[in-house]
């Protein structure tokens, strides 16, 4: 099931500032993650899935309501993080949270408690006065409280120490595993490489590709280094019929690819030489995107 | 309709600084009230009032002095002429008579009143026939001693001087002529000669002398006029109350007389010299000076500094500060830190929220008026004298300063809901306002509610760049019809609210 259908999204700010021809959806229980570098769009497409900004051209639907016209409506069951976090002008974080259960209607508070207690919140501070890991936390709480269905996250993790980055995506984690859709947007590959279903990268207001973690993550064909002992071994098998990348021969090192159902023959083959080491180079969202990148480069000039 | 939640963070967020200008701004009017109703202002608009007609009635002593001065100086050098000939022709003819007399002539009074016309020209020769016969006659009737011959002289020529003068002649005037010529005719047979400032000195004395004694009469039209327009019976009881003692006034014309007779010595002319003296702010624009008398005794105190003042200007600056302030809050100011994110994030209308913001924006200068009025109201009822200003015009022009407040409150507010940034929408919203502000200011010395003496008229102009004027106080102080201005400040401040909840509705949020 669709949540999130964007339908070539224009917003165009003139000068080529904004986002143009954004064509993509978001399936139920998906984590999707949105990287690019600032400046590039993320946020633009945030606040129009959240009604706050109209689009020049085309629409977005969540759960098939317009999230401009009927951008009320849709808060029903949208959660969200916005990039900058600044706080209603309120004394204390606990009363923040108060006064958004109020505003949702929400009367059990057990979620939220929940929540300050994994993220280790003191919750009697005044909001403006926080400092900005402490303001994250708070906007989480504020995002998750309602234990919304979708949750659309703008750069969340931002100011966040390690650990609790590390607290924070296990909470995305859990949300995921309650059956949550998440939209979050990010600079960092890493950590929407672990988290995500898939990613998109968007590069100046247009989207240049998205990326299928599980492809990623678990790629047909993966990459490994192997360097030999000895000089003849070395010699014996880069003369064997495989897909070699690099051969350095002063070190007696090969890299080559492989298909995952042939790596049992690979293992054979190497049961006849002494090994130094085998080492997979693994294949991670940054090269892909590099990849990709540089592909969309050279044929840019070609042309 | 209204967010709960969203009033309450408002609430939390603008409380202390609506209590703080509420307090602040009733305490002003408080004390005003207080002030004003426990001083009697209108002590200083008497004082004020007799200090102007002090100075007039002092200027028109010292008119009045000298006209006198000038009339009785004409008297003087017409009778300086003739009693010293008298005197010469009395001198003469005694000499002759008592010289003849010691020669041994027994009736000497013939010869001499002879000799006497004999050298008189043609056709004054009956006249100096009788003077000479009339004054022989005397002498032998009287025959003086050589202590009373001076005095003696002096009668002789004086009786003498008024017969030549002629038929008709007041007690009063003949009275003049006799003290003017004796003061002559004593210093005339020390030197044998007047100068002119020995004339001008005897006229002086002679005004100084008479001059308070003339105003008590209170005779002239002119002082029967001044006596009405001030509101005495007598002229002995309008001096009385301005302070005017006989020396005091006496004084007063000296010092008037002394200044004239200089710049007339010193080759002034006779309008500019009196002009330079008794030129009073009446004598020198009468209508105006007459006009701003009249407005200063119209003049209620309490209704320029309450009403013009109070109502118009210092009571309305700390709420426009306030105002400015909390409208940029309330929108703007949530959209530019990107507060505003968290109740949009909700299921809560972009209108719910601009109206929930309006409710209290408005609502809050509502119940600071109230506040205000009800301190002003209750300050005047703890008063002795009080402010002479009803309680019902002190609520209308509450009412009315309410509406002033509603109508910038949607400035504010249409600004706020305008501009994503706050110092646009502070500098547009709070630049207009103050603009409003300060244009009043400026537009009160040039308004009818201040004195004609006091007033600009060029500044009136500043009346016609601030909607605040649409508030007419002197309307509802002075009776007259306001609420025309009133409804115009309404439609200002429906269709800017209007405007601006539109406006944040379906604008473009950054959040």
């Amino acid at each position: 099931m669709t949540e999130i259908k964007v339908n070539e999204v224009t917003k165009d700010y003139g000068k080529g500032r904004g986002v143009f021809d954004l064509d993509f959806e978001i399936k139920t229980g998906e984590i999707f993650g949105f990287v690019g570098t600032n400046g590039s769009g993320k946020t633009t497409t945030i606040r129009q899935m959240m009604g706050f900004l109209k689009p020049t051209k085309g629409n977005i639907e969540i759960r098939g309501l317009d999230a401009y016209k009927d951008a009320t409506e849709t808060k029903n069951f949208v959660g969200y993080i916005p990039g900058e976090i600044a706080f209603p002008d309120l004394p204390t974080g606990r009363s923040f949270i108060r006064s958004q259960a109020e505003f949702w209607k929400l009367k059990d508070l057990s979620f939220a408690d929940e929540l300050v207690k994994i993220l280790q919140i003191d919750l009697s501070a005044n909001p403006r006065k926080m400092s900005k890991g402490m303001k994250q936390k708070t906007a989480v709480i504020a995002a998750l409280m309602n234990d919304s269905e979708i949750l659309l996250l703008d750069e969340p993790t931002t100011g966040l120490d390690p650990l609790m980055r590390k607290h924070f995506l296990d909470i995305l984690k859990r949300e995921k595993a309650k059956g949550k859709t998440i939209f979050i947007s990010s600079n960092i590959f890493q950590e929407l490489e672990a988290l995500c279903d898939r990613v998109a990268l968007i590069k100046d207001g247009r989207i240049i590709d998205i990326a299928v973690m599980e492809e990623i993550r678990n790629p047909k064909r993966r990459e490994y280094k192997i360097e030999f002992l000895d000089a003849e071994d070395f010699t014996a098998f880069k003369n064997l019929p495989y897909d070699f990348v690099r051969i350095k021969d002063e070190q007696k090192q090969v890299v080559l690819k492989i298909d995952i159902q042939d790596t049992g023959m690979l293992i054979r083959d190497l049961a006849n030489y002494k090994i130094k080491f085998i080492s997979e180079n693994k294949y991670s969202l940054e090269k892909y995107f590099k990849e990709k990148f540089e592909r969309i480069e050279g044929n840019e000039d070609d042309q | 309709m209204i967010s709960r939640p969203l009033l309450k963070q408002s609430i939390k967020a603008n409380g202390l600084a609506w209590l703080l200008v509420t307090l602040l701004t009733a305490f002003m009017l408080g004390t005003l009230v207080f002030v004003l109703g426990s001083i009697q202002a209108n002590e200083i608009r008497d004082s004020l009032k007799d200090t102007i007609i002090e100075s007039e009635l002092e200027a028109r002593f010292k008119q009045g002095a000298i006209e006198g001065y000038c009339d009785t100086l004409k008297t003087v050098e017409e009778v300086h002429e003739q009693a010293e000939q008298i005197y010469d022709l009395t001198s003469g003819a005694i000499d002759a008579y008592d010289k003849l007399k010691s020669l041994g002539n027994p009736n000497p009074k013939p010869f001499v009143i002879n000799g006497i016309v004999a050298q008189a020209p043609e056709e004054e020769k009956e006249r100096v026939r009788a003077a000479a016969d009339y004054i022989l006659t005397e002498y032998e009737s009287k025959n003086p001693d050589a202590e009373g011959l001076h005095d003696f002289k002096c009668e002789v020529v004086i009786d003498l001087l008024l017969a030549n003068m002629g038929e008709e002649m007041s007690g009063e005037t003949r009275a003049a002529v006799v003290a003017i010529s004796r003061e002559i005719l004593d210093i005339y047979a020390v030197n044998q000669k007047l100068e002119q400032e020995d004339l001008q000195k005897i006229a002086r004395l002679f005004i100084e002398e008479v001059f308070y004694g003339n105003l008590l009469k209170g005779e002239t039209e002119e002082q029967k006029e001044l006596l009405s327009g001030l509101g005495f019976a007598t002229m002995e009881e309008m001096l009385e109350y301005y302070g005017f003692t006989e020396f005091k006034v006496k004084t007063v014309i000296q010092s008037g007389l002394l200044q004239y007779i200089s710049y007339v010595n010193n080759n002034i002319s006779h309008e500019e010299a009196l002009k330079e003296v008794s030129g009073s702010l009446v004598t020198e624009m009468p209508e105006k000076v007459a006009k701003s008398l009249e407005e200063l005794g119209n003049m209620n105190i309490n209704h320029l500094v309450i009403g013009s003042i109070f109502y118009k200007i210092a009571g309305l600056l700390l709420p426009i500060v306030y105002t400015i302030m909390t409208a940029n809050n309330l929108i703007a100011g949530q959209i530019d830190s990107g507060s505003m994110a968290y109740v949009l994030s909700t299921p809560t209308k972009r209108r719910k929220v601009a109206l929930t913001q309006l409710v209290f924006l408005v609502g809050s200068l509502i119940v600071m008026f109230l506040i205000i009025g009800s301190v002003g109201m209750l300050a005047s009822a703890l008063t002795d004298e009080g402010i002479q200003i009803s309680y019902g015009d002190m609520i209308e022009m509450t009412l009315g300063a309410m509406t002033v407040m509603f109508a910038i409150g949607g400035i504010c507010y249409l600004a706020s809901a305008w501009f994503n940034r706050s110092k646009h929408a502070m500098g547009v919203g709070g630049g207009i306002s103050m603009f409003f502000l300060v244009s009043t200011i400026l537009g009160l010395f040039g308004s009818e509610s201040v004195p004609e003496a006091m007033r600009i008229e060029a500044m009136d102009f500043f009346n016609y760049t601030s909607i605040i004027s649409l508030f007419d106080v002197k309307a509802i102080l002075e009776g007259g019809s306001f609420t025309l201005g009133l409804v115009i400040l309404l439609l200002i401040g429906i269709s800017t609210y209007t405007l601006g909840i539109f406006i944040f509705d379906k604008k473009d949020l950054p959040l």
